[in-house]
């Protein structure tokens, strides 16, 4: 039974496939079933960063962090130009993935700005100073388990 | 409940305007700021800075005048009697 939702923030393409059809795949080809194996324990790792992140660094250094994850993510699938990338996150939807509300998302955004930890034009982010952002937000990316930048096996 | 307002600058980085909340007790229960020109489509409103234990429940909302924030609290203030 699925306990969560999924939602998109842009248009999507997506895939289903049936539970059998996935059972049946993992019994045959050992290899796939470790690859989701492996999948489950990054996710893990993932939340765990996330509960940390969320319950425990403030305004700037949280969504830091969030924008440090966003960045190198991307540039796994080759969305990131340099230390830019798009950005269609509207305040009130960052708001509600921080626990913040959209009176300190705009705040912090603000602030970030001023101390040029990001620059904002229209949905493009630039990220000036990468290794600001990352001290800023306590960022060390080890627990997306991306190798040499490139997605997870 | 009657709440009275005392005019404060709130320090949220923005030097904005703000309003320190007591209940009939002179127990300070909120802080209020103004929201400057700075917010979009929230300017001009008043958002629940700061609140204090008897308030726990009632979230961070903003208001979009005073009278709206003093009944909110009032209200939250009263299920407590």
């Amino acid at each position: 039974m699925l306990d969560n939702s999924v939602g998109t923030i842009s248009q999507c393409r997506v895939g289903f496939i049936t539970h059998e059809a996935l059972w049946d795949l993992c019994i045959r080809y050992p290899r796939i079933t470790a690859a989701f194996w492996r999948e489950t324990l990054i996710d893990a790792s993932i939340f765990r960063e996330w509960v940390m992140n969320v319950g425990h660094r403030e305004g700037v250094s949280r969504m830091a962090h969030v924008l440090g994850e966003l960045m190198v993510r991307l540039r796994a699938v080759d969305l990131v130009e340099d230390h830019a990338c798009d950005l269609p996150i509207t305040q009130r939807e960052f708001a509600d993935a921080l626990g913040f509300t959209t009176v300190h998302v705009n705040r912090v955004l603000q602030q970030m700005r001023a101390e040029g930890l990001i620059e904002l034009s229209g949905e493009r982010l630039n990220i000036p100073d990468w290794e600001k952002l990352k001290e800023v937000g306590e960022f060390d990316p080890t627990y997306l388990h991306l190798e040499s930048d490139r997605a997870a096996a | 409940m009657t709440l009275t307002f005392h005019p404060t600058r709130v320090a949220t980085g923005f030097d904005e305007e703000g309003m320190l909340v007591f209940d009939e007790e002179q127990r300070l229960v909120a802080v209020l700021t103004h929201l400057s020109d700075r917010y979009d489509g929230l300017s001009g409103h008043w958002f629940l800075e700061a609140k204090f234990g008897v308030l726990e429940g009632l979230g961070q909302p903003t208001y979009r005048d005073l009278d709206a924030a003093q009944e909110a609290i009032a209200q939250r203030l009263g299920r407590r009697h």
